[in-house]
């Protein structure tokens, strides 16, 4: 039933995204020249809607087997820098790349095929990534809140 | 009343406000099919992830190429490739074509390969793809999020200037 609505939720958000061009790179490039548009203002609005988790709580997830992911450290930056360089390549973010994907277009099936690379090489240089990046993380907390004494 | 879903601004609230309420949804539903109980936000590129190494285990019975990644099918992302398709086929904008003329320059090729491993690496390093730090810790306030986002700018500021300038 859960994954049915998780489904639905996805179809729901393929629509909208293609319907509206809700699109990340776009955003942050007009973030980055300092310019007020339409998209910024669409993920604006989407990550203060998301914002109200903060009366429950939000918690982290992850994407590997490594104890430190959810936490701040040079993984983050370097991973967040590489995959910046990515989607100027690969022309958007992965939400982008499922919605073209879904319109038939044969760059995004490469972008597809090369991700799957990617990932079999951090896969594959998992166990060096944990000893040589696993020094270099901040475990003194894992959200802003964490960081006010007497909390 | 069609007038106004031609309105740009109104289109970008409008998606801006179902994309954020869409998000908590699957924040708050998504603990009945999580691998470890927790709630996770949109993970686009995670989502990806785990999916192939779902598919992996599946086919060969073990993970050798994706061992380290927790396998799980991607119910987000199967809906959004389908809500795509049939939304682009009810418009008429489905643009795959097998037709010899249809191709892609080498160029072309070498950037979307490049492009894509570098995503494919880069998303399991910072734990999340930019959707997921984004639209989901950067609210949190995970700091792992705030980082990664910051790190995505620079990325993008950067390959912009050295990809997109010439």
């Amino acid at each position: 039933m859960a994954a049915g609505i998780i489904f639905l939720i996805g179809i729901t958000l393929g629509i909208v995204a293609r319907r509206t061009s809700f699109g990340i790179l776009g955003a942050l490039n007009d973030l980055l020249t300092l310019k007020f548009s339409p998209r910024l203002t669409a993920i604006l609005v989407a990550i203060s809607i998301f914002g109200l988790i903060n009366f429950w709580g939000y918690q982290g997830s992850r994407c590997a087997d490594v104890g430190w992911g959810e936490f701040l450290g040079l993984h983050s930056l370097l991973g967040g820098f590489i995959q910046g360089l990515g989607y100027v390549l690969a022309r958007g973010c992965p939400l982008s790349l499922m919605v073209k994907l879904g319109e038939g277009s044969r760059y995004h099936m490469i972008v597809l095929g090369a991700f799957v690379v990617g990932l079999s090489s951090y896969a594959l240089l998992l166990q060096k990534i944990d000893l040589s990046l696993g020094p270099f993380v901040y475990t003194g907390a894992r959200y802003l809140g964490e960081l006010i004494p007497g909390k | 009343m069609t007038k106004i879903f031609k309105n740009g601004w109104f289109l970008a609230i409008f998606g801006g406000f179902t994309v954020g309420s869409l998000n908590l949804l699957h924040y708050f539903i998504s603990t009945r099919i999580s691998i470890d109980d927790k709630p996770f936000s949109f993970n686009i590129g995670g989502s990806l992830a785990t999916t192939v190494s779902w598919l992996e285990q599946t086919i060969s019975g073990k993970n050798l190429f994706f061992q380290g990644i927790p396998a799980q099918f991607g119910f987000l992302i199967s809906g959004i490739l389908f809500g795509s398709f049939l939304d682009a086929l009810i418009s008429k904008k489905f643009n795959f074509s097998f037709s010899p003329k249809a191709t892609i320059t080498r160029k072309e090729v070498v950037q979307a390969a490049t492009g894509g491993s570098l995503i494919g690496f880069g998303v399991l390093l910072a734990n999340g793809c930019v959707i997921k730090h984004l639209l989901g810790g950067t609210p949190g306030l995970s700091l792992g999020s705030l980082g990664s986002v910051i790190a995505i700018g620079m990325g993008v500021k950067l390959g912009s200037k050295i990809f997109l300038s010439k």
